[in-house]
């Protein structure tokens, strides 16, 4: 479904970052249904990565092919058109839901561009996405910092999920939220992928997000992939030393079940 | 949050809508309820006090200061209004294609932006008022091609940094631009501060125009104007202080006015009407 | 025995246009030297008032309602404000989650560390500056970056200048606000061990607030879990799941077990 072939990205900055490649040649796969987990330390480029995916940043060099197109080299015009089919759920949801707006309206906002829909129609999606991400209908009329974290970034996935897309690029969803939140926004994904077959890409620095939910991992660091497959071989043998630290440093419980 | 904040907000909407909504009142009743004709002498009565047949008393002319302020509110109020209006939308305007043309057309315009502003600053108005006559409407003019750099200044800077938001991009993910991208994620964080701006300004164009009312280059002499009158008291500030005091509170009026309406539009524009969206 | 810290029916409230509101509303903690406590709980459970207020550094507008802190046998409500002052990093500190805006923006963080040396522990500048780097050295930064301004540095390395702040000072009674929030986790382990040894200090107490569990786990040998502004939950760490009986703890758990590596994975 979406395969990343030697991605480069080099930001031209001065001082420390002069000529330091964020992405230095990143190859990826991601097959329809994936729960695809891609972990590293920040400053890794995971996020970079995301938005040359997207699109919202040029790559150097390298190539992105989502279901069969290339689109990395796509003019700003036909953007549009891959967004309809590949989202993306934002960290913080507070600075990436426009405060002015009621979540109706935000949830409206992909749909009245993506589809052309009456009304109406536009309403009972926005009603209805509201209800997969598990909020009721009245919660169209609150405004975003009248919600906690938990509800926000529920928003933010229905948005995401509105125009129905067959990707969600999920860049650190979680990473502003409380433990119980985190828990059921992972949730809620795992259930939208079993649910709907949803092809996602979890971005996280948090290799304990990963255990129970994803089905591919992608271990990342200084812009390049250290290792990858799935978890349990992936974290069983820590042949790479680096992979050998983030699990150290991953909290373990010392409860027994 | 929301109910004592709402009613914060109307609070200082209401004041100021108030103060102006009563000015703009008096402008358009002012004829019928002024005491005299506004450019009516009295030389016998020169310089007098208020109270009796001149409730605000007289001038240097012997003309009633109350009725000279009734129907200068007329101009004073629209004059500033208009010109601060029209500053607004260029300097929007300008800012905006400034803010998001691109590197290349936001050099050219910020460079021509900056001629202007090195000019002195009355210099182009002067200009404006010598090639095509002293009047209201050169005057006008001359103001707005004076002023206009400045708000556009701002308001680039605004735009650079509203489209910085991570809501913004959000919205052009979600598949939002062009206008659409503008009227609902930029516009509403570029609008508060310049009408803000604009709110103040509007009360400080009055004085622009009572300074070139003063040098013969705006309002014409007979004509009733506050900042013409504030100007013409000036001499008489030991003798008939209430000739100052009178042009005065009324700017001050407008200026309040205008200042709580900007401020209260500022957080209106924030609150949209319940239940809806 | 007496215990080191115990905080008792400590109730902070709020005026609000509805009336007074109560963020924390009838607490009970205590701490033994040497222990390790947890405070557990989501944003606005109030974990982080109760420690502002067991520090004396309540926000304007925020009033006492009730309820004791005795900090080694004195009651800090009861003292007067001079002499409770004092105590501020002499007795007790805390590091914030916004290391950012702890840190004085316009001095370098070796300078700011060594005048807190030559203010609590009455040392000369010269002895301050090369204690400073040592401190330094101790948390892993490298001396050379004495010489930074707080924003010059990571979230992490911040975090670290605060901890070495907290080594600087020896407080009996250190308390970490949300010392992992923001950072990755990498970077939260490099914390949670510098954290932890502080607590092999003799004498030393710390109080841990964390809304992550997890996280708390690695230092803590006692937890209590605050929900509204109530401690709805008390247990030694490892006997959490046994004891546990309020919904949110429960909660709680379960989002702690789902988002941590099994203990098999070693």
């Amino acid at each position: 479904m979406l395969i990343v072939q030697d991605l480069v990205k080099r930001f031209s900055g001065k001082g420390r970052a002069r000529d330091k490649a964020a992405l230095d040649g990143v190859s990826l796969e991601l097959t329809q249904g994936d729960f695809f987990g891609l972990v590293g330390q920040s400053g890794a480029g995971k996020s970079t990565l995301a938005r040359c995916v997207m699109g919202i940043q040029r790559p150097t060099s390298g190539r992105v092919l989502f279901l069969g197109r290339e689109i990395s080299s796509l003019p700003a015009k036909e953007r549009p058109g891959v967004w309809q089919r590949m989202q993306m759920v934002w960290q913080d949801p507070h600075v990436y839901l426009n405060p002015h707006w009621r979540v109706g309206r935000l949830v409206a906002e992909p749909i009245r561009n993506f589809l052309n829909l009456e009304k109406k129609a536009v309403q009972a999606r926005v009603e209805d996405m509201l209800d997969r991400v598990g909020l009721p209908p009245s919660t169209a009329l609150a405004f975003p910092h009248q919600l906690s974290g938990g509800q926000c970034q529920r928003v933010a996935i229905a948005r995401a999920l509105a125009p129905g897309p067959e990707l969600l690029i999920c860049d650190e969803p979680v990473a502003a939220l409380d433990l119980p939140w985190q828990h059921q926004i992972m949730e809620l994904l795992k259930d939208l992928r079993e649910r709907e077959g949803l092809t996602i890409l979890l971005i996280t620095h948090d290799l304990g997000l990963t255990w129970h939910y994803c089905n591919c991992l992608a271990v990342m660091k200084q812009g390049r992939i250290v290792s990858r497959g799935e978890p349990t071989s992936l974290l069983r043998n820590k042949k790479e030393p680096y992979v050998r630290e983030l699990v150290e440093s991953t909290p373990r419980l010392a409860w027994r079940e | 949050m929301s109910a004592v904040g709402s009613l914060g907000k109307n609070r200082s909407l209401t004041a100021g809508g108030a103060i102006l909504a009563l000015l703009v009142l008096a402008a358009l009743v002012g004829p019928v309820l002024a005491p005299h004709d506004p450019l009516r002498i009295d030389p016998l009565h020169r310089l007098a006090g208020p109270g009796g047949e001149y409730p605000l008393g007289t001038d240097h002319l012997g003309r009633c200061v109350c009725s000279r302020l009734l129907f200068g509110a007329r101009i004073s109020l629209s004059a500033s209004l208009a010109v601060s209006l029209a500053i607004l939308v260029l300097g929007l305007a300008v800012g905006f294609v400034a803010g998001l043309g691109g590197p290349r057309t936001d050099l050219i315009v910020m460079r021509l932006v900056d001629i202007k502003l090195a000019f002195p600053s009355l210099i182009l108005t002067l200009a404006v008022i010598g090639a095509l006559g002293p009047s209201l409407f050169s005057a006008s003019l001359g103001i707005v091609l004076n002023w206009w750099p400045v708000y556009a200044r701002m308001v680039r800077g605004l735009v650079l940094a509203a489209k910085e938001k991570e809501y913004v991009l959000a919205a052009r993910v979600t598949g939002s631009r062009g206008l659409k991208l503008v009227r609902g994620h930029l516009l509403p964080q570029v609008l508060p501060p310049a009408l803000l701006l604009a709110s103040l300004e509007t009360g400080s164009l009055i004085l622009v125009f009572a300074g070139l009312g003063f040098l013969g280059l705006g309002v014409q002499a007979p004509t009733p104007e506050w900042g013409t009158m504030l100007s013409e008291a000036r001499n008489y500030i030991y003798t008939a202080p209430h000739l100052l005091l009178a042009p005065g509170a009324a700017i001050f009026l407008a200026v309040l006015g205008f200042n709580l309406l900007g401020e209260g539009l500022r957080e209106a524009l924030n609150l949209k009407e319940a239940g809806k969206w | 025995m007496v215990k080191f810290l115990e905080v008792s029916g400590l109730r902070i409230g709020f005026k609000s246009p509805a009336g007074l509101v109560w963020p924390v509303d009838g607490v009970d903690l205590d701490l033994d030297r040497g222990g390790v406590l947890g405070l557990v709980g989501q944003s606005g459970s109030g974990k982080s008032l109760t420690a502002l207020a067991i520090m004396g550094l309540l926000p304007r507008g925020a009033v006492i309602g009730g309820g004791r802190i005795v900090l080694g046998g004195q009651d800090l409500l009861q003292m007067n404000p001079v002499r409770r002052r004092r105590l501020l990093g002499r007795v007790m500190f805390i590091t914030f989650q916004g290391s950012a805006s702890a840190l004085n923006p316009t001095m370098t963080v070796g300078r700011q560390l060594a005048e807190t040396l030559v203010l609590t522990r009455g040392l000369s500048w010269a002895k301050a500056r090369t204690r400073a780097q040592e401190l330094m050295e101790q948390v892993n930064l490298p001396p050379e970056l004495t010489e930074s301004y707080a924003f010059e540095l990571s979230g992490g390395m911040r975090q670290r200048v605060l901890v070495a702040l907290a080594l600087a000072l020896e407080p009996p009674l250190l308390m970490a606000d949300e010392p992992t929030t923001g950072l990755d986790m990498v970077t939260q382990r490099i914390v949670l061990d510098l954290l932890a040894k502080q607590k092999d200090r003799p004498g030393a107490a710390m109080i841990v607030i964390s809304h992550d569990l997890r996280a708390v786990g690695l230092l803590a040998d006692r937890v209590a879990v605050m929900h509204r502004g109530r401690v709805v939950d008390r247990a030694l760490f490892k006997e959490l799941p046994q004891k546990a009986v309020h919904p949110h703890t429960l909660e709680l758990i379960k989002a702690s077990r789902m988002l941590s590596l099994p203990e098999a994975v070693c």
